[in-house]
């Protein structure tokens, strides 16, 4: 029958037009390998010819009806099935192009703020055109934050942990895991500050980061550790004999160890200082404009060991706090852990409380 | 002579040895550590050395990293490292002994 075979035809067109969408995760009914029964698509049926279901279902009774009537049945029934498919189809291909449509606007007026905003020399990070190098100084520093801001959170948990632990009655090798959890935990910031480091070294030093009054204290881009171990010893008796030498040479070598980072960050301000001195001069002549240039690329590589500074510093941080947990006993390493979170949380604390103060008006 | 044999027999001439360069920022904070400890390395400005060039590259091979390899810390003749390994020693304990043992510092 010429209708039976323009269905066909139909039929395969609508099927060729659904594979080409084939994620839009439709199960599609083949005319061919179709195994439903008739009575378990009633519904179905009913949706799509809009039929009166009793008679559909009177007339899908296979066992009364002829075989070729119900061959058009159903072929009837899946070129409905086809035309819904497609249409549904249809819309969703519809959907997709608004979306990339929109996409494309909102890309090229994020492209044409970009061009705007190098033009006023803010240096942006460009990973759509390709070219490097530059990095948002904004977001690296945000991200950074956050990253500490977690950082903190879980380090809170953690501590709470070691309180409740030392408050109990707690044996020494259970203490003994608390203990090391915190000491790995603080593997985690300075493995952070690192990153930070290479990011933004500027961010990390300026200490924007952390709270005022700690900020008041910091000492390249962080903690002094000869301060810290001052305030550990009075808190931390009793000490054996050995213990008590091992913190106190510990206490100095720190000591000695930062004077001497800060003595060399001393001389790189003075360098720096000089550099950019000595590219000074009278009015711009032709000469001047390439002694600047070449000025400027000496004081880039002297700002480069900047970083190099502050990951001393850290490490030095580091290693200092493992010194530490070596020399004392595992519920002493507890206590001191205690000791320095609360004395962070004091500085914090006077930080808030500092900024809330009354002010006449 | 090879740079590496001339670097082994300057590192043996004297209890500290620090090869450096004159501008190096890290270099100056490692000599002021030394000092403030008490102690008077000697030091080797490679950018002030007839053979500078090939001593930094020869360290640069011992200590397996590629220039800027400075400071690099000899004590007793034996290779400290540069910065972060002298500045572990000194946390951790090790420095001081090593100082006494080449004769450094006394106490």
């Amino acid at each position: 029958m010429a209708t039976l075979e323009m269905a066909a035809a139909q039929v395969m067109g609508a099927r060729g037009q659904i594979e080409n969408w084939a994620d839009s995760g439709m199960a599609v009914s083949s005319p061919i390998t179709d195994t439903s029964t008739d009575i378990d698509t009633d519904e179905r049926i009913n949706n799509l010819v809009g039929g009166d279901p009793q008679r559909v279902a009177a007339g899908l009774d296979s066992s009364i009806m002829s075989k070729e009537r119900t061959g058009d049945q159903r072929t009837l029934r899946r070129l409905a099935q086809n035309r819904e498919a497609a249409r549904k189809s249809r819309m969703r291909k519809k959907a997709y192009i608004q979306q990339l449509e929109s996409s494309r606007i909102k890309l090229m007026q994020l492209e044409q703020e970009l061009d705007r905003a190098r033009q006023q020399g803010i240096f942006i990070a460009s990973g759509v055109s390709g070219d490097h190098g530059y990095s948002t100084g904004g977001n690296v520093a945000l991200a950074f934050d956050m990253e500490y801001a977690r950082w903190l959170d879980e380090h809170q948990r953690h501590i709470a942990d070691l309180r409740s632990a030392l408050n109990s009655q707690i044996g020494d090798d259970d203490l003994r895991v608390l203990v090391d959890a915190v000491m790995m935990h603080y593997n985690e910031v300075f493995r952070l500050k690192s990153m930070g480091t290479k990011s933004d070294v500027f961010h990390i030093l300026s200490g924007m980061w952390t709270s005022p009054a700690e900020r008041f204290f910091m000492w390249l881009g962080g903690f002094r550790s000869s301060e810290l171990l001052k305030v550990l010893v009075s808190q931390l008796e009793p000490l054996t004999d050995q213990q008590l030498m091992g913190i106190c040479n510990l206490q100095q070598s720190s000591q000695q160890a930062e004077d001497a980072l800060s003595q060399g960050m001393e001389a790189l301000q003075q360098s720096l200082s000089d550099t950019l001195a000595s590219s000074l001069g009278p009015s711009a002549s032709c000469d001047n404009v390439a002694n600047y240039m070449g000025h400027m690329a000496i004081a880039m590589g002297k700002l480069g060991t900047l970083e190099n500074f502050l990951r001393q510093a850290d490490l030095l941080r580091q290693q200092t706090l493992q010194q530490m947990h070596r020399i004392l006993t595992t519920r002493q390493a507890a206590r001191a852990l205690l000791v320095i979170n609360d004395y962070f949380a004091r500085l914090k604390a006077l930080s808030s409380l500092w900024l809330a103060r009354p002010r006449d008006s | 002579m090879d740079p590496l044999e001339r670097v082994e027999r300057l590192a043996s001439e004297n209890a500290v040895v620090i090869f450096s360069v004159s501008s190096c920022c890290m270099c100056h904070a490692v000599k002021r550590l030394f000092c403030g400890m008490g102690v008077h390395p000697t030091v080797y400005e490679l950018d002030m050395e007839p053979l500078g060039r090939d001593i930094e590259r020869a360290l640069a091979r011992l200590l397996g990293v590629v220039p800027p390899v400075v400071p690099v810390v000899f004590i007793g003749g034996k290779l400290i490292g540069a910065m972060d390994r002298v500045m572990a020693s000194h946390i951790n304990g090790t420095l001081v002994p090593l100082l006494k043992e080449a004769g450094a510092l006394w106490l």
